[in-house]
């Protein structure tokens, strides 16, 4: 239900973590859709936005020292078809791509997809299956951290107030890479995605692998246990299977009432998701 | 000849442009704006009320509660006397909620965002009372009553129907066979919400309404005794309507929009649905549970079908008992049986109110009916499109409620989807995890007036200048309807239709029309204006033939001037004719059409669908969905297949995609983010197959066809799916999950 609201629309990062700080019912708007949305549904909704799409130095996508700087406030549909992201690390891309229609991906920043911390957000599993590095900025300076640090649970960050997400960095590292999303209609948010990073070689040794799921947990889960026990091996069909079942217990599915599909058949579908990025890792490589 | 071409509708140019008026673009300068305050219970008493801090907050200008409103029960949906079995459980507002959204209190402010913000401020105390969800758990004696004051066990309504001895059929059958079917909630999802705007002129008691309804004049008749106001004091206007699907088949809230204008002082008062609103406090399709008994012999004829319906109404009974009746109908028309019965019930439950939706029912008895044939036909090894050859309706037979069926092509819809199909060819051809299915369907073309009047009205003038105005109360609800009347009347008159002015009635005119609901408006719309401008003809023909010198029937009326067959240089412009009436005759030139018809023709059809599953994930891919229909005569054949297009995404939708989910009476997914309605991605092939007859006249008896595709989608889709991969599902919708589910337990999944 809308309420009443006040809007600022500061210039910098510094002005911007300024007035989060010092109104407590206050939110960042960057590009609003999935503020936006909530604040027509919940009735306690910020007396004051910060819109920080004036804020220049958030909208880069630049490869600096061979690591990969996307700002937080570069739109999803800059990053589906931005040439260094889809030559270099096309599950970003290939994401990007699924997420909403072409109006949500005009309007939806990757920093939002981040901050919304939504279980099942498109953007994430690519993002920590990268080994995203983010940098929060605040009055007092800056720090940087692992993504998959960043989220606390649904909806939960580590932000505090008066601190804004500036930058993504994702490291330089060897590998191919898969993204999928299981929908049952088009323009829907994942029942269930995948990101698999590979160092796969030649003759199918697996020397480096990263796997992020998304709506598995309560927040994006990295997938180590099923990483651990592809890493040094050759993969075979027999044992991506056995990692298949692996990955179906390391999940966490939800059990509660809003949730659309059984813990069942969600371990089912991360089986099914698994078997495919990797096969399509390994097709890539070949 | 018009009738049959296609043209620019109307209505197109002011759509695209955007310049059509709808409800939400009508503005006045001193004009409130409502909100509604809505039960977080599914069943609770008003113990206390306190409205005084909203009344405070600058702005607020009206705030209405149970104490401010009459005490006069009222049915939302009820269209005259004829219903007498509806029950009046409704009131404007009520001391009692009866579902999660039901309304408690309402406020008119200056702006929206203060009437928001003043409903903050109203101090509810309830007393939850036990509530209900389940229908044949409602039936219970012991449990809650809903509304005792109406009904007993929570039943809204009972109908039986039937013919010949089922018991004594099925001891002559062969087989007996047994099924339970059930099927879900499915919202209308217009694009345009609901919405009113109510001015109250408190000298004259004059009561003006304009609304994004299909239904204006049940519309004046429900605020008519809802607010105990006279009918000649009530006006109500339908702008452009983005949408209806039945979700604006009754009233909403008229009522509560005319009291609130009253308590400010008579300054108009819009209310606009939100989209949430628009899920949780409207109108849903029927959840249903069928239990179907059938017996059959070796050489495939029905001895007896014997049907257990229970609908559930939700917390107010508004069309559930007409609901119910025409649900009867589908099983009864559209096969032979030698024995059947019916016997269904409309139930209360503590959840959003079910009430009218394109295909009334149809989907839910379809996918009961034709999905249990399905299966017979399947155990029986009989090829389906055979099996209902042999049984299906035809010419001549008699049939409870709607009487003799006439015009009917039931077998050319079968005999033609199945060879644009090749469903013999294709479905020996077995391709891994893809099916064939089939489902036929029947339809009504306005109600059967064996149970409900049918009349409309028309007026065609010719002013002295020749041109001509169409007066119609027929809502146009976005399908096309004043398009295809006013071809009608070009065609009788031979004017270009660019000639003809169409003009949509409002209730003042006092043009009745019971509404665009039932495929009515067409059938109707079309013969009420041919009526009229049969009768305006007459007028210019006979003064025309006076001018000439000739007789009637040797005149001709070719592109808008009249002349004589023999001698076509012998000629007079339509106008110099009207004219001269005027002038001379001193008469008006208008023609007045009273449609009364004693038959409606019922609408057929067959659909057959081609998927292919997702062993791994249970996921249905629909290849092809061929979707064949009996409309005796297409007015505008590119309106009819875009139709049949749109009905049968929609049907697609609530087979596979579209749910209501309730959880305790509380819908769990009310945005478009989580119901998910097809979206042009997932359109799936179509093809539209229109089935037209020969005979004199047809626009006499046009069928409807805005309704029809979408109810034998589902069980297609279900039999398609048992030819793919040897499952049945007997519940919609068909997800994912429950096919899955239903492989799964066949060790048919797979993994990669």
């Amino acid at each position: 239900m809308w309420r009443k609201f006040e809007y600022v629309r500061p210039e910098t990062v510094n002005e911007a973590c300024k007035i989060h700080f010092e109104e407590s019912s206050s939110a960042f708007l960057a590009g609003g859709t999935d503020l936006l949305i909530q604040m027509k549904r919940v009735s306690k909704v910020p007396k004051l936005l910060i819109d920080i799409k004036n804020i220049k130095e958030l909208k880069q996508i630049a490869i600096e020292n061979g690591r990969l700087k996307i700002g937080s406030l570069v739109t999803l549909r800059e990053i589906e078809k931005s040439d260094i992201i889809t030559q270099k690390f096309n599950l970003l891309s290939t994401a990007a791509s699924n997420m909403g229609s072409v109006q949500i991906r005009n309007r939806g920043t990757v920093g939002g997809n981040i901050c919304n911390a939504s279980p099942g957000a498109d953007m994430l599993p690519p993002l920590i299956a990268l080994g995203a590095q983010v940098k929060i900025t605040g009055l007092d300076g800056s720090k940087t951290l692992p993504l998959e640090d960043f989220f606390k649970g649904p909806g939960e960050t580590v932000l505090n107030r008066g601190q804004i997400l500036t930058e993504i960095i994702i490291p330089e590292s060897r590998g191919k890479g898969a993204f999928l999303k299981y929908t049952v209609t088009s323009v829907q948010v994942a029942i269930m995605n995948i990101a698999v990073w590979a160092d796969i070689t030649e003759d199918g040794f697996c020397k480096d692998i990263r796997i992020a799921m998304g709506a598995a947990g309560p927040k994006p889960l990295r997938m180590k246990t099923t990483e651990e026990l592809l890493k040094d091996r050759r993969i075979t069909e027999e044992l991506v299977r056995k990692a298949a079942d692996v990955i179906s217990n390391e999940i966490q599915p939800s059990t509660r009432e809003r949730a659309r599909v059984s813990p069942e058949y969600r371990r089912h579908l991360s089986k099914v998701l698994l078997i495919q990025a990797i096969n399509s890792v390994i097709g890539g490589n070949r | 000849m018009y009738v049959g071409k296609d043209i620019p509708r109307i209505d197109a140019a002011d759509k695209v442009t955007g310049k059509a008026v709808y409800l939400d673009d009508i503005n006045f300068p001193d004009m409130l704006f409502a909100k509604i305050l809505r039960s977080p219970y599914p069943h609770a008493k008003i113990l206390k009320i306190d409205t005084r801090e909203a009344e405070k907050l600058p702005g607020v200008k009206a705030v209405l509660t149970h104490k401010d409103v009459p005490k006069i029960p009222f049915n939302s949906s009820y269209r005259g006397p004829f219903h007498a079995y509806y029950p009046f459980d409704e009131y404007i507002l009520e001391d009692k909620v009866r579902f999660i959204g039901d309304k408690v209190a309402a406020v008119a402010a200056e702006d929206p965002l203060i009437a928001e913000e003043a409903l903050d401020l109203i101090k509810v105390e309830y007393q939850p009372l036990p509530a209900v969800f389940d229908p044949e758990e409602a039936m219970k004696s012991n449990g809650p009553q809903i509304h005792p004051e109406v009904s007993s066990k929570n039943i809204i309504s009972e109908w039986v129907i039937g013919w010949g001895d089922v018991e004594h059929g099925f001891k002559e059958a062969d087989y007996i066979f047994e099924g339970r079917y059930k099927t879900h909630r499915q919202a209308h999802c217009a694009m345009e919400t609901h919405g009113s705007i109510a001015k109250y002129d408190l000298i004259k008691n004059e009561l003006t309404v304009w609304s994004s309804t299909q239904v204006p004049f049940n519309v004046r008749r429900v605020l008519s005794i809802a607010l105990d106001m006279p009918i000649s004091k009530i006006r109500v206007i339908k702008p452009t309507i983005g949408g209806g699907f039945g979700g604006k088949d009754e009233v909403f809230d008229e009522p509560l929009c005319a009291l609130l204008s009253k308590k400010a002082g008579g300054r108009p008062v819009k209310i606009c649905y939100s989209r949430e609103e628009e899920f949780i406090a409207t109108r849903v399709r029927h959840p249903a549970i069928y239990e179907l008994k059938t017996g059959i012999k070796k050489d495939g004829t029905i001895t007896s079908l014997h049907v257990k319906a229970i609908l559930d109404g939700g917390a107010y009974a508004t069309a559930s008992p007409q609901v119910l009746r025409v649900n009867a109908t589908y099983f009864m028309n559209l096969y032979r049986y030698l024995n059947f019965k019916f016997e269904g019930y409309a139930v209360y439950t503590n959840c959003i109110p079910s009430g009218a939706i394109r295909g009334y029912g149809g989907p839910q008895a379809h996918f009961a009916l034709e999905t249990h044939l399905n299966e017979i036909a399947q155990e029986l090894g009989l090829d389906p499109v055979e099996f209902r050859l042999k049984n299906i309706r035809r010419d001549g037979d008699e049939v409870p409620v709607y009487g003799k069926i006439l015009g009917c092509r039931l077998e050319d819809c079968i005999k033609i989807g199945a060879e644009k199909a090749e469903w013999h060819k294709k479905r020996r051809e077995k391709n891994k995890d893809i099916g064939m299915g089939m489902a036929l369907h029947t339809h009504t073309t306005g109600p059967p007036p064996r149970i409900a009047p049918e009349t409309t009205t028309a007026i065609v003038s010719i002013s002295e200048d020749g041109s001509i105005t169409l007066i119609s109360p027929i809502v146009d609800v976005g399908t096309g309807t004043a398009t295809s009347i006013m071809k009608v009347v070009a065609d009788e008159l031979s004017v270009p239709i660019e000639k003809i002015k169409y003009v949509e009635a409002d209730t003042s005119s006092e043009l009745f029309d019971y509404g665009t609901f039932a495929d009515r408006a067409n059938f109707n719309g079309c013969n009420a204006a041919l009526l009229a401008a049969k009768e305006v003809k007459k007028k210019i023909l006979q003064k025309a033939a006076k001018m000439l010198g000739s007789s009637m029937e040797n005149l001709e009326i070719v592109n808008g001037v009249i002349r004589i067959k023999s001698s076509p240089e012998k000629r007079l412009p339509i106008g110099d004719v009207a004219k001269a009436i005027y002038f001379e005759e001193r008469q008006p030139v208008i023609g007045v059409g009273e449609f009364i018809p004693e038959v409606n023709p019922m609408a057929w059809g067959a659909t057959f669908v081609k998927l292919k599953v997702d062993r791994r994930t249970g996921k249905i891919n629909i290849l092809k969905i061929i979707s064949v229909h009996d409309v005796t005569k297409a007015v505008s054949p590119e309106q009819v297949r875009s139709q049949i297009r749109g009905c049968a995404i929609w049907g697609v939708g609530f087979s596979l995609y579209e749910e209501v989910i309730l959880r305790n009476g509380k819908m769990l997914n009310p945005t478009f983010r989580d119901y998910r309605i097809c979206r042009s991605l997932d359109f799936p092939e179509i093809e539209p197959v229109i089935v037209e007859a020969e005979v004199d006249r047809p626009e006499l008896f046009v069928k409807g066809v805005g309704q029809n595709a979408l109810i034998s989608i589902a069980p297609a889709i279900a039999a398609a799916l048992y030819d793919a991969v040897g499952i049945r599902i007997r519940e919609t919708p068909m997800t994912p999950e429950k096919v899955w589910m239903a492989m799964k337990d066949k060790g048919l999944v797979e993994e990669e």
